[in-house]
């Protein structure tokens, strides 16, 4: 009944000063909340444009039985790779659907040995798209019927120690048993600004690739290009039934990893944000302690009044799960502003390029988000605790007699 | 008709290792209409008296009855639900929730018995205006006098049309032009609305209101007497 | 003096629950504080013991152009005749061992699929390669004069579907810049329980690295392990010299260092927020206290009790509530902290390559981390005491024997 909330709301106010300095901690539980999710969309959000650029696509299409051995990028062709991109282009949000070939290997050169990703790719359809091939800074790009050549970025290139016109060799598997190998020609050079991601790519032409690894007429997986970001999930459930058979997937699951560590990580970062709303939720306690003691006469007139002990006790959890309420509203506050700032400065993660592959991906600074996206969960979560820290001062509200309480003095 | 009856009533208190008899063998009926004053000194058990009465407290032995009903041995939940319709209250210290307006203050009894938004506006409305502070409706507890809050705690009493009205001390906080306000209007509104008012008091000014007077002593009724007032200059 | 802590401790039982809830804050709050310390030293502390354990060494010996990430195999690169050296290096006293090693980088396939590797020319005999075989699974170690053994890691063996006796093609880069392959057999297969290793390496016996890497009489580097850390800068001056480089774990770990400094910065601000959040409960609380008892300062205050006074029973009050949750915290917190170091907290694959995590922390607190939180603590609640012993002391006796509400 609203007559509660009246109630309850106007007894919060009774004496700001202490209703304020509970109601401000556990508004910095929720911005701390909020500052840890504002940095995980920020890191999704740097890796996300770059991981597209580098994986050619938003969305992969792969034959059955690819996601579990993905990391070992296995030769499983697509049954109808052509088709794929047919029913992939007949999509308005799909700007290209392209076909490459995806393996691993070994690039050496007299400076060193590299293991990479070989990526056979259609260079004339991946024009407009592949990033790598609008940022050319030596030699050229790839041609369709290019043989013998590899294009690479700097970084690699200055890994390796090699220029356009150089020779590496290229170890990598075939569909059958032996290990193809190839002295391959540096025919251009491209500059990302991504030395991390650069070291661990090759791209070669899709026929040179299939000729490699005896998979004519063939491919290993269709990358698609959405012409707006954020469209994947709707993207890939229209187009899962028209491809049965097929693993049509979004970028994410390339990096399992990522999912994992940010996994626990989150989980580690939950227990410890509901351990100090714990904390600010004793704060509830006893203020709402103090509360039931100064207003004992009041709580036995309710009493004579006609309200039952439980509609007694619901006033005062209603009066902790406001105060926990107003906190989440002064925790917004907080959070916004901590993120507003961190926002335009960002933090720089750029030394840790290379502890993992999805890292590589940051280049430079990270800009968290707001971190409004789990903010329903993250209020609720200090409203139950904010009512649970309430349920001891109410079972004591309501435990006297009121003809005790109204003689108490 | 009975409104009120206690038989054979006896309440003990236990503080620590105390037992205080506060009642002892009490048995007495209140008939609808009355205004009887329950007095003696502090200690006599009227105030005590009273809480069984309005089912406040139950007895340690002994029945009491309200509207005919067996109320000694109801639970809590059912003991609030007998006083939110059935009874209504007025204390020595007011007792207005200070968080509410006059207004709020008198409507709740009406919203606790679950009564329609235009139907409290006008009865709310009327109480105060018998109470004279249809004015003072939006202050609150700590905007008004004694006197005032004692009047609104009247009207909240009246509002959701109890049976009988309980006042413990009612004048005890006021002076005596406030005093004599609030029993002159007690007196009119038991006359007008034929509302039973039962009063715990040792103050001589309420007890000249009463028509009829119960004296008690040491937790016993010492003389239970109807007393005609004729209303000539006192 | 004790009577100040005798009625201290008197008017905290007064009102037992929320003098008990108040110090649960605190001891919540300090708890946190010891678990999330002894987290980090024993993530990171792991994290250092593993690399130099299982990969780096305390020092290492190199040629003056050797990359390590590279990998190079060119012969002006590498170290020569390394047994030689090694065995110089290790007739110093404070050196356990010494051992050359031979890096290359690889590909291990097997069927349709394969997976990069970096290939360790150990040799068998030395104890610094005991970490991989006393973490063998299954299958046995090489020995020295093997030609066509390897040793894997468990993760790398799951992933390719390989188990002892297998037969998997390792591809190798060989010094003149060229690529070499041969077939080997699975000798044995080891795990170090530190995925980011175990995923990628793979171990030859020194002789057989040698020689399909072309590298003939020549190693990456010698590795060096001391009977004690703190000997490191003695040895690195000892062995200093214009043919070699001379590193020492802790340039070969400044990735961990480093990130052991960020996240220290990072636990800073947690330290921080959780502590005001405590420090404002308890601070709510004994504000809401003295007001409480107005009355009764109203009284003291009255019968003369000086502000100072009233100010120093309620600082008495306030540094018992805060002892007590000390004590409290202390408590729950090495609770907690035995437990998870009994039975580790699982974390899983990261994913992390370029800085060995183990599969499972185990936190590490360490009395220093103990001492410097809880002093800190007591500091912080003793200061947040302060506000509301001078309210205390600042009231009217009038107005307080009128309040009282």
């Amino acid at each position: 009944m609203r007559l509660y909330f009246r109630l309850a709301w106007r007894n919060m106010w009774r004496h700001t000063r202490r209703t304020f300095i509970i109601v401000v901690a556990m508004g910095l539980g929720l911005a701390l909340m909020m500052f840890y999710d504002g940095i995980v969309a920020g890191f999704n959000q740097a890796i996300y444009g770059n991981a597209i650029k580098v994986l050619g696509g938003n969305i992969q299409v792969h034959a059955e039985g690819y996601r579990l051995k993905a990391d070992r990028m296995p030769l499983l062709p697509l049954t109808d790779a052509q088709a794929v991109v047919d029913a992939a282009s007949a999509d308005p949000r799909v700007e290209s659907a392209t076909r490459r070939i995806n393996t691993g290997g070994l690039a050496s050169s007299v400076e060193g040995a590299f293991a990479v990703g070989i990526t056979g790719i259609e260079p004339e359809q991946e024009q407009t798209v592949n990033l790598a091939a609008q940022h050319v800074i030596a030699g050229r790009y790839l041609k369709a019927d290019d043989g013998d050549v590899i294009f690479i970025g700097k970084g690699l290139a200055e890994a390796m120690g090699v220029g356009v016109g150089d020779r590496i060799a290229l170890s990598g598997r075939s569909k059958h048993e032996q290990m193809r190998r190839r002295t391959m020609t540096v025919i251009g050079i491209y500059d990302l600004g991504m030395a991390e991601i650069e070291k661990r790519t090759i791209y070669i032409s899709l026929a040179e690739a299939q000729d490699l690894y005896n998979l004519t007429g063939q491919s290993t997986e269709v990358a698609i290009v959405l012409r707006m970001l954020g469209q994947e999930s709707v993207v890939i459930e229209a187009l899962k039934p028209k491809l049965p058979g097929y693993e049509v997937e979004s970028w994410e699951t390339n990096f399992p990893e990522l999912q994992s560590a940010l996994g626990t990580k989150g989980g580690v970062m939950n227990i410890f944000s509901v351990i100090i709303l714990m904390i600010a939720g004793i704060g509830i306690l006893n203020l709402l302690l103090m509360a039931v003691y100064e207003r004992t006469r009041e709580i036995g007139l309710l009493g004579a009044l006609g309200f039952r002990p439980s509609q007694i006790s619901l006033i005062f959890v209603l009066e902790g799960t406001m105060i926990g309420l107003v906190g989440v509203v002064v925790g917004i506050g907080i959070g916004l502003l901590i993120n507003g700032m961190l926002m335009r400065v960002g933090l720089d993660y750029s030394q840790f390029g290379n502890i993992t592959t999805y890292m590589a991906l940051i280049e430079g600074r990270i800009y968290p988000g707001w971190g409004v996206d789990k903010l329903a969960s993250r209020a609720l979560t200090v409203a139950i605790i904010s009512a649970l820290a309430a349920l001891i001062p109410a079972r004591e509200a309501a435990h006297n007699e009121p003809a005790k309480a109204l003689h108490f003095v | 008709m009975e409104v009120t009856k206690v038989e054979n009533v006896t309440r003990i208190f236990k503080i620590g290792k105390v037992e205080t008899r506060a009642l002892n063998n009490v048995s007495l009926s209140i008939e609808n209409g009355e205004f009887t004053a329950l007095v003696g000194p502090s200690g006599s058990g009227k105030t005590t008296l009273l809480q069984l009465i309005g089912c406040l407290d139950q007895p340690t032995s002994g029945r009491v009855f309200v509207n005919g009903k067996d109320v000694s041995q109801l639970n809590r939940n059912q003991r609030a639900d007998m006083r939110r319709g059935t009874i209504g209250f007025i204390f020595q210290f007011f007792a207005l929730i200070p968080t509410l307006t006059a207004y709020e203050n008198v409507e709740m009894p009406l919203l606790l018995n679950g009564r329609g938004a235009s139907e409290r506006r006008e009865r709310v409305m009327q109480l105060l205006e018998a109470v004279d502070l249809a004015d003072r409706a939006h202050h609150r507890p700590d905007q008004l006098s004694g006197g005032e809050q004692q009047r609104v705690a009247i009207a909240r009493a009246l509002s959701s049309k109890p049976t009988m009205i309980l006042a413990d001390e009612p004048t005890a906080n006021l002076d005596t032009t406030n005093g004599q306000q609030v029993m002159e209007i007690m007196t009119r509104l038991n006359q007008e609305t034929g509302v039973t008012f039962i009063f715990a008091t040792h103050d001589p000014r309420v007890i000249k209101y009463a028509r009829r007077v119960i004296t008690m002593r040491d937790g016993a009724i010492a003389e239970n007497g109807v007393v005609e007032k004729v209303q000539a200059g006192v | 003096m004790i009577q100040l802590f005798k009625m201290a401790l008197r008017d905290l039982g007064r009102n037992r629950r929320r003098s008990f809830f108040s110090s649960l804050a605190l001891g919540m709050g300090l708890a946190l504080l010891l678990l999330m310390a002894s987290f980090i030293k024993g993530e990171m502390g792991s994290a250092i013991d593993l690399t130099i354990r299982l990969q780096s060494g305390h020092l290492q010996v190199r040629a003056n152009s050797y990359d390590e990430v590279k990998t190079s195999l060119k012969w002006e690169d590498l170290v020569e005749d390394p047994d030689q050296v090694a065995s110089q290096i290790a007739a110093l006293e404070p050196v356990k061992f010494a051992t050359p090693r031979l890096f290359a980088s690889g590909i291990v396939a097997v069927r349709d699929e394969s997976a990069g590797v970096r290939i360790f020319g150990i040799d068998p005999l030395s104890e610094a390669n005991a970490p991989y075989r006393d973490g063998l699974v299954s299958g046995q170690f090489l020995t020295s004069d093997d030609r066509e053994g390897i040793l894997i890691g468990a993760p790398l063996a799951e992933r390719l579907d390989l188990k002892v006796g297998d037969v998997a093609t390792l591809s190798v880069n060989t010094s003149n810049g060229d690529v070499d392959e041969q077939a080997f057999a699975i000798r044995g297969i080891y795990s170090t329980q530190t995925n980011g290793f175990d995923s990628f390496t793979v171990f030859l016996p020194l002789a057989k690295a040698q020689t399909i890497t072309q590298a003939g009489n020549h190693a990456s580097t010698i590795l060096v392990m001391l009977k004690d850390i703190d000997q490191t800068q003695a040895v690195f001056n000892a062995l200093q010299s214009s043919k070699l480089k001379v590193i020492t774990w802790e340039e070969m770990n400044a990735l961990i260092l480093q990130t052991e400094e960020f996240a220290a910065a990072y636990m800073v601000v947690l330290y921080l927020i959780v502590l005001a959040i405590t420090a404002t409960v308890i601070m709510n609380t004994l504000i809401m206290a003295v007001f409480e008892r107005t009355r009764e300062i109203g009284i003291l205050a009255a019968l003369g009790m000086k502000g100072r006074r009233i100010t120093a029973m309620f600082l008495a009050e306030s540094s018992m509530l805060a002892v007590g949750g000390i004590i409290l915290g202390l408590v729950l917190g090495s609770l907690v902290v035995a437990y998870l170091t009994r039975f580790g907290f699982y974390i899983g694959n990261m994913g992390i390559s370029g800085m060995l995590i183990g599969n499972t922390i185990y936190p590490d607190l360490t009395v220093e981390d103990t001492v410097t939180l809880s002093i800190t603590a007591l500091v912080v609640t003793l200061l947040a005491g302060l506000y509301p012993a001078i309210l205390a002391a600042r009231m009217e006796p009038v107005e307080a024997l009128r309040g009282g509400k």
